[in-house]
């Protein structure tokens, strides 16, 4: 080998090996594919009572709280709701989240006796189910809790932890 | 090397080094920390019952020996721990003298208004026991009201609550002239203020 032609080899390997490296660390950098590597979202529930309206688990104990949540993530639990009057009541739940972190992005439904009260956003669970829940005196019903962030979700929801209350909001009916 | 040259690279070693006395001058080392997120939020005191706006009781035509027992569940919502005093403020007929009234605090696995099924009344007995008059008069401020806790507690906490059964019986030995009295429409009051 000619002084000419290992000067030439040598300098092909050391490119070889810039530029294997700058690879190297162009796809250590490169973030994660999909959501996997993105911190997820969390959300906790509590119900909360009032003078009419008993309900179990009542705060601070908690009703659900979602593990790690991502795109696609759901979590569920069921509470009890009781009307301690002596008057039938129309019962609605509505949200009061800490933050308005999870707003627009988390989605709730609310399900009693096979009706569905609520379906939307945290956002508008904020102002009540759509629905109301009707309890005859003393009498109770459980309330199934869904809550989830949608598959097609692209951003929005990293590392955001937000605590919801349900509280009850009663009305007699005639 | 030529004069001007002598003297250029003199101006700039001067200026170099008296760049560098400067930066000793006027440099200075610094530091900061900070304390963010301060706020501050008000706490909540709230209570509430199970009555719906209805009265415990409305006894008309009352007999003497007649008594009525009603429970009404009381609770604390308010994020502060709190002290609860009943009262009235209501002022008693004249039937109120033959009224005798009872007011017991207890739990019960299911409440509905103004049920008493499955009351237990509390160790501790029997908050008041006297004339419904004698109710209106001495207990008829927070300041005189009578004081209660949950259970053996010493304060009312987030969602804490108590049953009170509340008895009211025209005395067996009320008087002839008893008759056609009543007591007039009276409102018992329980009130929270915090800690």
């Amino acid at each position: 080998m000619s002084t000419s032609a290992a000067d030439k080899f040598t300098r092909a390997i050391g490119a070889a090996i810039g530029l294997g490296l700058v690879a190297a660390l162009v796809v250590a950098a490169r973030p994660a594919g999909g959501h996997g590597g993105v911190l997820p979202a969390r959300l906790a529930f509590t119900a909360a009572l009032d003078g009419a309206i008993a309900v179990e688990p009542a705060a601070p104990k908690p009703l659900l709280r979602s593990g790690p949540m991502r795109p696609g993530s759901r979590a569920s639990a069921t509470m009890t709701v009781r009307n301690q009057t002596g008057e039938a009541l129309a019962v609605r739940l509505r949200a009061k989240p800490d933050s308005t972190a999870l707003d627009g992005t988390a989605h709730v439904r609310l399900v009693a006796r096979g009706v569905v009260l609520a379906d939307g956003t945290l956002q508008a669970l904020r102002q009540g189910t759509t629905e109301a829940l009707r309890l005859a005196p003393g009498a109770a019903a459980e309330v199934r809790v869904s809550a989830w962030i949608p598959a097609d979700t692209e951003t929005g929801y990293e590392g955001r932890e937000v605590a919801v209350a349900l509280e009850p909001v009663e009305e007699a009916l005639p | 090397m030529r004069t001007s040259t002598k003297v250029l690279l003199t101006a700039l070693c001067v200026g170099a080094l008296g760049s560098l006395a400067a930066m000793g001058v006027f440099g200075a080392f610094s530091s900061t920390t900070t304390n963010a997120g301060n706020t501050i939020t008000a706490g909540t005191v709230a209570i509430a019952d199970n009555d719906a706006g209805a009265a415990m009781y409305s006894i008309a035509n009352a007999k003497p020996g007649e008594s009525v027992s009603k429970c009404i569940k009381v609770t604390y919502t308010g994020s502060i721990d709190a002290d609860v005093h009943i009262y009235t403020t209501s002022t008693i007929g004249s039937l109120g003298q033959y009224v005798d009234l009872t007011i017991t605090p207890g739990t019960q696995t299911t409440s509905t208004f103004p049920s008493c099924t499955g009351f237990t009344a509390d160790a501790s007995g029997a908050l008041y026991s006297g004339t419904l008059q004698s109710f209106g008069s001495a207990k008829n401020s927070y300041a005189t009201g009578v004081v209660d806790y949950p259970g053996s507690g010493t304060k009312w906490a987030a969602n804490e609550s108590v049953v009170y059964q509340v008895t009211a019986t025209l005395q067996a030995s009320a008087p002839d002239a008893a008759q056609g009295l009543t007591t007039g429409s009276h409102t018992f009051t329980w009130e929270a203020r915090n800690q």
